[in-house]
C-alpha cells in the first residue's frame, strides 16, 4: 500500500489519509486550536511532497508524519501566529464541556474533543505530550522518544507518572462527560 | 477527586508493566479488563482514539486527489497540454494558502468541499474554490462560467478572493443581494484600459506561476483573471464584447504615451524580511513571495494596473498604493497576520484583501475612492476591513470564519452594495454583510 501510495494512486493515497489525518488533527487541533486545519493541509502538502522519497514502512511513516507535523507546528509558532493556550484546569472542564451545543460540533467530534482534554488535563506539558503522541499519534515508545527528541528511557518514565496521575485524578464523572452520558 | 471504592484517592497498587501499558494506551483493553484503577482511563484512551468523524473527513476527497496529483507530478493535471513543474505543487496552493497568492478559504479544505462540490457555496466562494479546483483535475460548478466574473450571490461573500489574490471584491461587484447600484469602476478603455489589462495579467501570472510575478500568457488561468472586481469586471465585459478573451483583447492596447514596461520587481525569497520593493509607475508588480516578514510593497505616486502582494505567511506586511493610482490590488493572502493593506488617497477600483487565515488584519481604503472592496476572508480574526471617507459602492466583508470582526463604512459614503454595520460572530461564509 505505501508503495502505492509513493506511485501516486488514489486509493492508496485515501488508505493514509483514512489512516493517519483523523489523528493527526487531533494531535494538531490540541496543539494550536485556531491553526489546526491549516497545519493539517501544511503537513499532508509535505506529505505529498516528500513521500516518494521517503524509506520505511508504516510504522516508521507514522512516526515520520508526526515528525513533519511537530515541525510545521514549530514553524507556525516561530511566524507569531501563536495563540497562546492556557491549560485547562480539571475544575473548568466540566463547565467548557457543558456548553458546547452538540448540534452545532457533532457528538462525536466533541467527544473526542473532550476525551482529549480530559486525557490531558492537568498533567505537565511533557508528559501531556508523550500521552498524546502515544495515544493519538498511536507511536510507540521509541518512535515517541525519536519525534520528541528524547531517550526511549525518558518516554518510558513519562508515560508512566501522567498513567498515574491519570489514574488517580479520573472520575466516573469525567468518562460520563467524555461520552455526553 | 473521590469516586468509587477504595481505589480512588490513592494511587494504583499495581504497577504497570510496559506491555499492560502499551495496549492500555493503544486502546486494547476495555475499560472491563483494565487493571484496577485504570478502568476510567482505558475508557478515556477508547474514546479518544474514536473512528474519525464525517467532519474530521470532510476535505477527504479533495485532499485526496490533490496529493495523488502532486505526487504523480501533477502532469497534465486540469491543464491539458502543460506540464507542471513539480515544485510548483497545485497541492500547495489548494492546501497551503501560501504558494502564489491563491486564497483558498480554509473551508473549501474541510466542511465546504460537499458544499463545493453541489454548487451550494455562496456564488463568489463557489467560484474561487471552483478555480483553485480545476487545477488539480476537479470540477465543481463555477457560477461565474457564465460569462462575466460576476460571482455574485450572496451578499458580502467574496469568500475566498480566490484565484487572484485580489478579487476579493466580488461584493463591489455584483451582490446580487445589492441589486442596488452598481459600482462603475474604471471603464475599460481609453488610458484605464492599458492599466487594467496590466492588474489582469499580473494577477493572472500570480495565481499561476506561484510567486514569481512572471509574466502569464495568462490564458490559461484565466478564471483566475476573472476576478469579479468592478475594474475587472469592465474589463470582462469590454473583451467579450469583441468577442475576445480578456487577454487576446488585452494584447492590443497599447500603452498611454511613455510607460514604464511591467517590471516584476519582486521576489524575496520565503525567508526574506524587511524587503522594500517599490516602483513607481505604470504596470509594476511589486511582491514579497514567501514568508518574508515586514515586507512593505509600495508603489507611489500615480501608477495604474498596480499589485503589490504579499503572498505566503509573512507577518506585518504592507502593501500599498498610496496617491491617485486605479486598479490597484494589494493582498496579503495566506496566513499571515497584522497586514494592512491599504489604498489611501483617490484611487478606485481598489482591492485589498487578506485572505487565508490570518489575524487581526486591517484593510482600509481611506480617502475618497470607489469601488472598493476590502475583504478578510478565511478563517481570520479581529479582521477590521474598513471604507472610511467619502467612498461610494464600499463593500467590506468578512467571509469564512473569522471571529470579532467588524465591517464598516464610515463617513459619507454613498451606494453601498453592503450595509454599513458590525459583523460579529463566528460567521460561517455568505454570512460578511
Amino acid at each position: 500500500m505505501l508503495a502505492a501510495a509513493q506511485a501516486g494512486q488514489d486509493w492508496a493515497v485515501a488508505v493514509l489519509y483514512h489512516a493517519y489525518h483523523p489523528p493527526l488533527l487531533r494531535y494538531l487541533r490540541w496543539q494550536e486550536p485556531s491553526a489546526a486545519e491549516d497545519l493539517t493541509g501544511e503537513v499532508w502538502l509535505a506529505v505529498a511532497q516528500h513521500l516518494a522519497s521517503f524509506r520505511g514502512d508504516e510504522a516508521e511513516l507514522r512516526a515520520w508524519l508526526f515528525a513533519i507535523a511537530r515541525r510545521r507546528l514549530a514553524d507556525h509558532r516561530r511566524r507569531g501566529a501563536r495563540r497562546r493556550t492556557v491549560p485547562l484546569p480539571v475544575e473548568q472542564f466540566a463547565a467548557l464541556a457543558a456548553s458546547v451545543d452538540p448540534a452545532d460540533a457533532g457528538l462525536a467530534a466533541m467527544s473526542v474533543e473532550r476525551a482529549v482534554a480530559r486525557l490531558t488535563a492537568g498533567l505537565p506539558r511533557e508528559q501531556a505530550e508523550v500521552v498524546m503522541l502515544r495515544v493519538v499519534a498511536g507511536l510507540s515508545v521509541e518512535e515517541t522518544a525519536q519525534v520528541l527528541g528524547k531517550r526511549p528511557g525518558a518516554v518510558r518514565v513519562a508515560q508512566h507518572r501522567a498513567l498515574k496521575r491519570l489514574a488517580a485524578t479520573l472520575t466516573p464523572d469525567d468518562v460520563r462527560q467524555v461520552f455526553g452520558v | 477527586m473521590g469516586g468509587r471504592g477504595d481505589l480512588r484517592g490513592e494511587m494504583p497498587r499495581f504497577p504497570l508493566d510496559d506491555q499492560t501499558v502499551d495496549r492500555l494506551l493503544s486502546g486494547a483493553i476495555h475499560p472491563d479488563d483494565a487493571p484496577p484503577g485504570y478502568d476510567h482511563l482505558a475508557a478515556i484512551v477508547k474514546a479518544v482514539k474514536a473512528p474519525a468523524s464525517p467532519a474530521e473527513m470532510a476535505a477527504r476527497e479533495t485532499t485526496v486527489a490533490a496529493m495523488g496529483a502532486a505526487i504523480r507530478g501533477g502532469a497534465g493535471i486540469g491543464m491539458p497540454g502543460r506540464a507542471l513543474p513539480r515544485r510548483k505543487s497545485m497541492l500547495g496552493k489548494l492546501l497551503t494558502l501560501k504558494a502564489a497568492g491563491i486564497a483558498i478559504p480554509a473551508m473549501a479544505l474541510t466542511a465546504g468541499v460537499a458544499a463545493a462540490a453541489t454548487g451550494s457555496l455562496p456564488s463568489t466562494v463557489q467560484s474561487s474554490v471552483s478555480s483553485a479546483l480545476s487545477n488539480v483535475g476537479i470540477s465543481v460548478p463555477n457560477p461565474s462560467h457564465s460569462g462575466g466574473a460576476g460571482g455574485s450571490g450572496s451578499s458580502g461573500s467574496s469568500g475566498s478572493s480566490g484565484s487572484s489574490g485580489s478579487s476579493g471584491s466580488s461584493t463591489g461587484g455584483s451582490t446580487a443581494g445589492s441589486q442596488k447600484t452598481t459600482p462603475v469602476g474604471p471603464s475599460a478603455s481609453g488610458s484605464d484600459l492599458y492599466g487594467l489589462c496590466t492588474a489582469y495579467e499580473a494577477q493572472a501570472a500570480h495565481s499561476t506561476t506561484s510567486t514569481t510575478g512572471s509574466t502569464s500568457g495568462s490564458s490559461g488561468s484565466s478564471t483566475s483573471g476573472s476576478s469579479s472586481s468592478v475594474a475587472f469586471s469592465n474589463l470582462a465585459a469590454a473583451a467579450k464584447a469583441k468577442g475576445e478573451s480578456v487577454s487576446a483583447y488585452c494584447k492590443g492596447v497599447t500603452p498611454p504615451g511613455k510607460t514604464t514596461s511591467s517590471s516584476a520587481s519582486s521576489k524575496g525569497t520565503s525567508e526574506s524580511s524587511s524587503h522594500r520593493p517599490t516602483s513607481t509607475g505604470s504596470s509594476n508588480a511589486p511582491s514579497n513571495p514567501g514568508s518574508g516578514s515586514s515586507n512593505a510593497s509600495s508603489n507611489p505616486g500615480s501608477g495604474h494596473g498596480n499589485v503589490p502582494t504579499n503572498p505566503g505567511s509573512g507577518s506585518s506586511n504592507v502593501p500599498t498604493n498610496p496617491g491617485s493610482g486605479s486598479s490597484n490590488a494589494s493582498s496579503n493572502p495566506g496566513s499571515g497576520h497584522g497586514n494592512v493593506p491599504t489604498n489611501p488617497g483617490s484611487g478606485s477600483s481598489n482591492v485589498p484583501t487578506n485572505p487565508g487565515s490570518g489575524s487581526s488584519n486591517a484593510s482600509s481604503n481611506p480617502g475618497s475612492g470607489h469601488g472598493n472592496a476590502s475583504t478578510n476572508p478565511g478563517s481570520g480574526s479581529s479582521n477590521v476591513p474598513t471604507n472610511p471617507g467619502s467612498g461610494s459602492s464600499n463593500a467590506p466583508t468578512n467571509p469564512g470564519s473569522g471571529s470579532s470582526n467588524a465591517s464598516s463604512n464610515r463617513g459619507s459614503s454613498s451606494a453601498h452594495g453592503v450595509p454599513a454595520g458590525v459583523t460579529t460572530g463566528s460567521g460561517s461564509p455568505g454570512e460578511g454583510h
